[in-house]
């Protein structure tokens, strides 16, 4: 096939030369080679946010058609990989006399047309609004009609539609690519009526473009009314639903039997989270067995489930989970109920339900109370790469730490919360692991720290670390020991990748010392400070100090309650020595420090 | 070290290190998939000019060892990315708006995702604050909304909610 008369296919700002779709079936002709690569290259944003789709099909300005598929270049196939090919004469010849004749005939400024091709090309588009933030990507949508179109698309991914305020009388149907994430809540509207009829409304919004629906109840009974909605739901592409809910007022409700029929399968949906839980003022505690079914009829309507979340006073029955590759598990259980409910042989039972298909697992229990009877041993979790754990004293599985239980494990996250120190006795459950190669640690405490040889253990139990995350928050700064002396043992790993992230200092010296610490270690560096409370005449003479410190550093961020006038002066002094510090506060006249610190 | 010839829409021919210009994923491709056996092969570029296809390149060599980017999770796109701009590339890109735009339409084209958002980040700054009518004065933007279209798209920026 040649073409005798120029062609000029329409696309956005003449950028690229564009191949009718027939062509596609045929080989290319020779002068059109580059074709198929600047195509599929250049439409590979848009392409991305429609994984059903292997095609994708592009308005132009003037309602003609550009075709682009994911695959084209595998279908051109450069069955003509004859060198010669590569020159593109004959198209652009072709493109430049059109545009020659555009130019001339318009008389346009080369400066406009620049801008105008880079404003009417929806990929350029979409990777500034994707620098936006939700207010200045709302007025973007307000600009023109092309604007409008690639911004709403963008805030449709980003921000949830919020069904509770359709609630005027005269709704226009919503753009539906603002539908994709629908959120119903039960914030402000508390009467059984008005809910069952925003619920009702928020289901007439569902399209085939949304993605994924979000519950938060404050009360018990609306969630029947929102799966009796899920059961009349048709066929959707919904991937991902979400129920929060968290009540106190009313206990006395019971689900009705009507509540526990089953739901039909969705094959779509691979995405569950669902936390169910008192509101934290309320003592009763939901009993395990009432949620324990409705949990159940969720998950035996989503065969195809990938993601699961579930945070309750129950474990869940798993058995029928066969693709489940990511667990998000806690065991939320009041103060007086945690003994009798807790139990560990159930959570191994569990793991052990999903053990060959569990890609990651996060695990947390809380409000340990200790004394839980420990357990020996659990299921091989055969392709688990991932633990993130925020252990307790209670949670003692004995012998289950190791290589031969988690023969994959790459990544392993420990995580101190709130008043929970119990970081260093979960790590000496654990037997040699050669295989871990990234450790991320939140520290609140260094109870077992300071011991020598504790510290020494760890580098020992994970000799393949490449790379460590470390995050000291609450700590009391006075009660520690140099925090080098912490990070001291890890130079021995061959790491590549090092980042800190300090909570709360007000001493320049542990600043410093962190900083110290961590040049001794291999690898990039980063560190981050948040919410530093120094005062200034103390700051300021280690400034050069910083400077010095910080080379060989990624980066290095300073952060903590901003004076605007101390902030600009010293960050100038920073970015003018090219240091890698990025400065935005914590530093306070001498007069009100500590004002802020709490 | 293999070179590849980029040949500018005004004619001029560059000679590349293959290595430099692996970031263009355009390039890359047509290098992959042709083969370049000699260090004779002109790649012809007719959306990017000398004075520009310059400044790719030196955006490029200064970033040749950048580590390659993590995609993005195509759902929950990071509200807040981390678009802190090094020192280099706050200097690099000081330049006329029209040179800019420029840079822009190249990056695209030769698909540079760095230097696309380093670009794109810009023109984001550019926007963020204004008022549409702002934005289209600045950018010489015709308003085609009836305000019909215009009225709707407020009622429903009201009804969207941050993640």
């Amino acid at each position: 096939m040649t073409f005798d008369v120029p062609i000029v296919y329409p696309c956005y700002g003449n950028l690229f030369p564009t191949i009718p779709h027939r062509c596609l079936d045929t080989p290319f002709q020779k002068g059109s080679l580059i074709c198929p690569v600047l195509q599929s290259s250049c439409h590979r944003k848009l392409v991305r946010p429609s994984t059903e789709d292997q095609s994708l099909i592009i308005k132009g300005k003037d309602d003609s058609l550009t075709y682009s598929t994911i695959n084209m270049l595998n279908e051109a196939d450069f069955r003509h990989k004859n060198r010669h090919s590569m020159n593109l004469r004959s198209t652009s010849s072709r493109e430049e006399r059109s545009s020659q004749n555009f130019d001339s005939k318009e008389a346009r400024v080369n400066a406009n047309n620049s801008m105008s091709k880079v404003f009417r090309n929806p990929l350029i588009l979409d990777t500034i609004f994707a620098k936006l933030d939700l207010p200045d990507l709302m007025t973007s949508r307000l600009v023109c009609r092309e604007w409008n179109d690639v911004a709403s698309t963008l805030l449709g991914k980003r921000a949830y539609l919020h069904a509770n305020k359709l609630k005027s009388s005269k709704v226009t149907p919503v753009s539906d690519k603002l539908t994709r994430h629908l959120l119903i809540s039960d914030r402000c509207d508390q009467s059984k009526k008005k809910m069952t009829n925003v619920i009702t409304k928020a289901f007439t919004q569902v399209s085939e473009l949304t993605r994924k629906i979000k519950f938060a109840a404050t009360r018990k009974e609306f969630i029947p009314t929102f799966l009796e909605r899920m059961r009349t739901l048709g066929s959707t592409k919904v991937q991902r639903v979400d129920i929060i809910s968290a009540w106190g007022r009313d206990k006395v409700y019971k689900f009705p039997a009507e509540a526990y029929q089953k739901l039909p399968p969705k094959p779509s949906l691979t995405s569950l989270r669902l936390r169910l839980l008192p509101s934290f003022m309320c003592t009763r505690t939901p009993s395990n067995e009432e949620f324990q079914p409705l949990v159940q009829i969720l998950l035996d309507s989503a065969p195809n489930l990938t993601t699961l979340g579930v945070e309750a006073s129950l474990y869940p029955d798993l058995e029928g989970c066969k693709n489940l590759k990511v667990l998000k598990f806690e065991y939320i259980a009041h103060l007086l109920d945690y003994r009798r409910k807790l139990s560990l042989t159930k959570l191994t039972d569990m793991l052990g339900q999903v053990k060959d298909s569990l890609i990651e697992v996060e695990l947390g229990i809380w409000t340990s109370t200790g004394n839980t009877e420990p357990v020996t041993g659990g299921p091989v979790m055969s392709k688990l790469t991932t633990l993130a754990i925020h252990p307790t004293d209670g949670n003692q599985i004995l012998n289950f730490f190791d290589e031969d239980h988690f023969p994959q494990l790459k990544t392993l996250r420990v995580h101190d919360i709130h008043q929970d120190s119990c970081s260093s006795s979960f790590l000496k459950l654990w037997r040699r692991h050669r295989g871990v190669q990234s450790i991320a640690l939140s520290l609140n405490s260094f109870a077992c720290w300071e011991d020598e040889e504790f510290r020494g253990k760890i580098v020992d139990l994970f000799p393949s670390v490449k790379e460590i995350n470390l995050a000291l928050k609450d700590i009391d700064f006075n009660d520690i020991p140099a925090l080098s002396e912490i990070i001291e043992p890890f130079k021995t790993w061959d790491l590549e990748r090092v980042s800190v992230h300090v909570d709360g200092v007000s001493k320049i010296s542990v600043l410093m010392d962190v900083l110290k610490a961590m040049s001794g270690l291999k690898g990039v560096k980063s560190a981050r400070f948040s919410d530093v409370d120094i005062k200034e005449d103390q700051f300021s003479p280690h400034i050069q100090d910083l400077i010095l410190q910080s080379r060989g550093f990624k980066s290095v961020e300073i952060a903590g309650f901003m004076e605007p006038e101390i902030v600009e002066r010293i960050r100038s002094i920073f970015e003018a020595s090219g240091a890698p510090i990025h400065f935005s506060g914590g530093v306070v006249h001498k007069e009100i420090s500590g004002v802020y610190s709490s | 070290m293999p070179f590849v010839n980029l040949e500018s829409s005004d004619g001029d021919l560059v000679k590349v290190d293959v290595d430099v210009i692996k970031c263009s994923v355009t390039i890359n491709a047509l290098i992959e998939h042709l083969g370049l056996e000699d260090d004779n092969e002109v790649v012809p570029l007719q959306n990017v000019g000398t004075e520009t296809l310059h400044k790719v390149l030196a955006w490029a060599k200064h970033h040749k060892d950048d580590l390659p980017s993590v995609d993005d999770d195509e759902d929950d796109p990071p509200r807040e990315r981390r678009t802190d701009i090094t020192t280099w590339d706050a200097n690099f890109i000081k330049m006329e708006q029209i040179q800019l735009f420029d840079l822009i339409l190249a990056a695209n084209y030769l698909d540079i995702s760095g230097l696309l958002d380093l670009g794109c980040k810009i023109v984001a700054d550019m926007i963020k604050g204004k008022t549409a009518d702002e934005i289209r004065t600045m950018f010489n933007i015709v308003n085609d909304l009836t305000p019909q279209e215009q009225e709707q798209i407020r009622k429903e920026n009201e009804w969207c909610e941050e993640k």
